[in-house]
């Protein structure tokens, strides 16, 4: 059944005050504000698929009231400065492709696009440093830095749709992140408005122990603390040479396993991954290969010998946790089709009473297999299919990330059963030991479970946000902030040890 | 039929687009010129969504969205679902024209196109003759030249060198012979498809004596060869791009060709020979046998991204589609004493109007070709 919309959809006039103060503050850019319908009815949300239903269901979003095309850094500042004169909310977004409504437009906001802000400005091949600003798309920079010789290392499912100051906002993770490490990791400095409209520029040093990483703070605030309109990040020369391989595993435990020792033994293909037994089927079939078990996908890239040999190295710790090999073409496969996944929302969600969505948590290998059983079970109550991969490995632990396919018993209850799955699944995740989110965020979709997840620290991140934005009007409503957990945390990790006899 | 029903037909690639995570966005030109949200595939095709569905009204905002497309094709490279953005937006913009609310641009740009047969506003034809020998003009079962528009209007030197490029090939052509001397495309840019039925009707009955037909310019071939047979106007298998052609005649006289040695050129893609009629080699094939190192952009062939010239996205918002072709401009690195090639007399028109440089030179591969063959 198709998508339903019925209503017309009214936008009430912006609040004259801030229509005012706009045509004030940008009367030598114009060009630069819309209030204009077309554009409010397309930037009150990002990804998140409650939203997308949301839409499917014929809603309006709630705001913005205006928005702000930055093309430069003091449009920004002038629309912080704005937003705060008029003690109104002001939503940062570029892509707009969190999945997590990090970039969710409360009513008379004020949105500031900072796409316009999408220069490379420098690569410094000496120091291998490339210098861009957030709005940059992150294939752009990636091919440009291709042609450049070099590469990024980056690669989040999302990057044909998301930028650089999403990914840093968010705390983004790409597919390639156990060779190249994570956006967290990548970056050397930040470029940023903060909520008193001062552009602030952290030291671009390799590393620093001249108190704390301040970087760190903006890393993964998600707009609650700033607005990040430039970095710089470490480069690494394109890669000569790419070894593709993949195991199949007798058992999910046995694969784990074998992916803890290539970890362990201090190895770090780009690239591992590891199917559930309902998700290798799927790749089976369309590998039209008949795979038993558990898949595990590798690739190894960089120096030719270098990658040879941790291919070989991988190979044997997957053959002695009882892994047959099956070759190349599973590997390859998954290179070729390594962003399909995000294309799947199109099929599904125009269609009523339907579901789809994604849920990335983490844990050590001990709380793992928990953190598997718990949310798989947890998703498995009320969908139709659930899938899994380990999608991030490391020497501690993995990622393991959820595919859900539901259908609500009809499209009035869509958004109810929505909430229900995700607060099953999130709960399961904190009472494993996990965290509740590896890379997609937080944003509004899990604001409680994060202040459920860190607890006294919460406090801390809600001091720092008062002394930076005591208004709250940095994209209010992400990261938990004003929430109150409803139950206290149960642990996995918060045993008791028990007591030693004398 | 003036109602919204013309959309049921794009039900499918309008919700698919609605709901994708924009995975083709960085591809969209116009979404990477003006920098905003809105003009993105799925932010278009989420207005068109909301259109349909009666959400929104049909207003100057909305319907300048439809218009929001260079009708590139770049977006279907990115899309696994391999819809076709522009034909959704090609119908929303027919919705708009029928319902007597397109863009005042268009509407003008619509009547140059009936009353002249192209979009310059003026008869075409004198100025063809004008050209060419009476010789040309003789209909028959040969060859046709089917020159386009822009070649007669803008880039009439070029026409010349590809008339005496062919005669030193000693290849026969004739050329058209009547105010139809644009396949029409823009009469769909518009939204105006009665007006294009009739037109495609014409330049079918022009050609109908034709044994082939060789269009210089990529968009009348893709129209007469992909949008003709919609509106029973098939051109019976007749119509090749003249990349192909050229290249077919120039292989056996390799020999004839100076070698262009030292010299550099730098290839633009036009969207229409790439995307929609997938020749991406002939030119380059072409510009080796002159002997010429090719320069070529990062994004290229059929990745190649778009100068602006292609719509009616020119014809309505020429600031942007300025600055579209600057920005395809500066991927190609400095281009002093390095010419800007390629093979559509449209693109050449566009790039060399919107050059910032003045010291910038816009050719054609024909005008290559030329100089190779000593063809002044």
């Amino acid at each position: 059944m198709p998508s339903a919309v019925a209503a017309k959809w009214k936008f009430a006039a912006p609040p004259k005050a801030l229509a005012a103060a706009l045509a004030e503050k940008f009367s030598d850019r114009p060009e630069r504000v819309s209030t204009k319908p077309v554009d409010r009815a397309i930037y009150g949300r990002d990804l998140w698929p409650r939203e997308l239903l949301r839409l499917r269901q014929g809603i309006p979003p709630e705001g913005p009231a205006a928005i702000v095309l930055a093309r430069e850094a003091r449009d920004v500042s002038d629309a912080v400065s704005l937003a705060r004169e008029l003690s109104i909310p002001l939503v940062p977004y570029s892509g707009g492709s969190g999945v997590c409504g990090g970039a969710f437009s409360v009513a008379d906001s004020l949105l500031v696009d900072l796409k316009g802000l999408n220069q490379i400005r420098r690569i410094d091949a000496k120091s291998g440093l490339v210098e861009a600003e957030g709005g940059v798309n992150g294939e752009k920079l990636e091919r440009e830095l291709n042609h450049a010789g070099f590469t990024l290392g980056h690669f989040p499912s999302s990057i044909y749709c998301s930028t650089l100051g999403g990914w840093l906002a968010a705390r983004s993770a790409g597919q390639l992140s156990t060779k190249y490490g994570k956006i967290e990791d990548m970056v050397v400095s930040l470029e940023a408005v903060l909520p008193d409209g001062s552009l602030i520029r952290t030291p671009e040093v390799p590393r620093s122990s001249a108190g704390p990483d301040f970087k760190q703070l903006l890393v993964g605030s998600e707009g609650t603390l700033g607005v990040i309109i430039a970095a710089t990040l470490r480069i690494h020369r394109y890669p000569e040479h790419r070894e593709f391989f993949s195991f199949a595993f007798p058992t999910w435990d046995a694969a784990c396993g074998a992916v803890r020792e290539v970890l362990q033994q201090d190895l770090k293909p780009a690239v591992v991954r590891l199917y559930d037994e309902a998700d290798t089927q799927i790749n089976a079939a369309h590998l039209k290969l008949p795979i038993k078990g558990i898949l595990g996908v590798f690739v190894s890239e960089g120096e030719k010998r270098l990658t040879e040999f941790e291919a070989r190295a991988v190979g044997k710790v997957c053959e002695a946790a009882g892994g047959s090999p099956l070759g190349e073409a599973p590997a390859r496969r998954w290179w070729d089709h390594r962003y399909d996944v995000s294309y799947n929302l199109s099929k599904v969600l125009p269609n009523a009473g339907m579901i789809l969505d994604t849920m990335e948590v983490a844990a050590t290998w001990k709380n793992l297999p928990a953190l598997y059983a718990g949310v798989r079970a947890a998703l498995s109550k009320g969908s139709m299919m659930v899938l899994c991969h380990l999608s991030h490995a490391y020497l501690t632990g993995a990622s393991l990330y959820f595919s859900v396919v539901a259908r609500a018993k009809d499209e009035a209850s869509v958004l109810g059963h929505y909430d229900g799955l995700w607060k099953g699944a999130l709960d399961a995740a904190l009472e494993a030991g996990g965290t509740v989110s590896h890379h997609h965020g937080v944003g509004r979709l899990k604001g409680l479970w994060m202040v459920r997840e860190h607890e006294a620290f919460q406090e801390l991140f809600a001091g720092v946000k008062e002394r930076l934005d005591p208004k709250g009007l940095f994209n209010p409503g992400n990261l938990g902030l004003g929430m109150k957990p409803s139950k206290p945390v149960k642990r996995a990790a918060a045993k008791k040890p028990k007591k030693r006899k004398a | 039929m003036s109602d919204l029903r013309i959309l049921d037909d794009f039900r499918k690639e309008i919700e698919y687009c609605t709901f994708c995570p924009k995975m083709c966005r960085f591809s969209c030109p116009v979404a990477e010129t003006e920098l905003r949200e809105t003009v993105t595939p799925t932010g278009k095709q989420t207005i068109v969504h909301l259109i349909h569905k009666g959400a929104l009204p049909l207003t100057d905002e909305s319907v300048e969205i439809f218009f929001k497309c260079t009708g590139c094709l770049h977006c279907q490279e990115y899309c696994l679902h391999e819809i076709d953005v522009p034909r959704s937006l090609e119908a929303a913009r027919t919705y708009a024209y029928r319902e007597g609310k397109t863009l005042p641009a268009v509407f003008q740009l619509a009547e140059r196109m009936r009353r002249f047969g192209n979009p310059y506003g003026r008869a075409l034809l004198p100025e063809l003759r004008k050209l060419a020998p009476e010789k040309y003009f003789q209909e028959g079962a040969g060859i046709v030249l089917y020159p386009g528009a822009h070649l007669i209007a803008e880039r009439s030197r070029t026409l010349r060198r590809l008339l005496g490029v062919l005669a030193a090939l000693g290849v026969e052509v004739f050329l058209p012979n009547a105010e139809a001397l644009s396949a029409g495309i823009e009469l769909l840019d518009a939204g105006d498809r009665e007006g294009f039925a009739g037109h495609a009707a014409k330049v079918k009955k022009m050609l109908e004596k034709a044994g082939e037909v060789v269009f210089a310019a990529p968009q009348d071939a893709a129209a007469a060869r992909q949008r003709y047979p919609e509106f029973g106007q098939a051109l019976g298998g007749k119509g090749t791009t003249l990349p192909e052609f050229l290249l077919a005649h120039l292989e056996p006289a390799k020999d004839r060709l100076k070698a262009l040695s030292g010299r550099k050129v730098a290839y633009h893609d036009p969207c229409s020979l790439v995307r929609r009629l997938d020749v991406v080699e002939a030119p380059r094939k072409i510009l080796e046998l002159c002997g010429v190192q090719i320069v070529e952009a990062p994004w290229k062939g059929r990745d190649a991204n778009c100068c602006g010239a292609g719509g009616a996205y020119a014809d309505v918002f020429p600031e942007d589609a300025t600055a579209m072709a600057r920005k395809r401009m500066e991927e190609f690195g400095s281009l002093r004493g390095v010419p800007l090639v390629t093979a559509s007399p449209r693109c050449e028109c566009h790039l060399d109007g919107a050059k910032a440089d003045e010291g910038i030179q816009v050719l054609d591969v024909v005008d290559i070709v030329a100089e190779s063959l000593g063809v002044n």
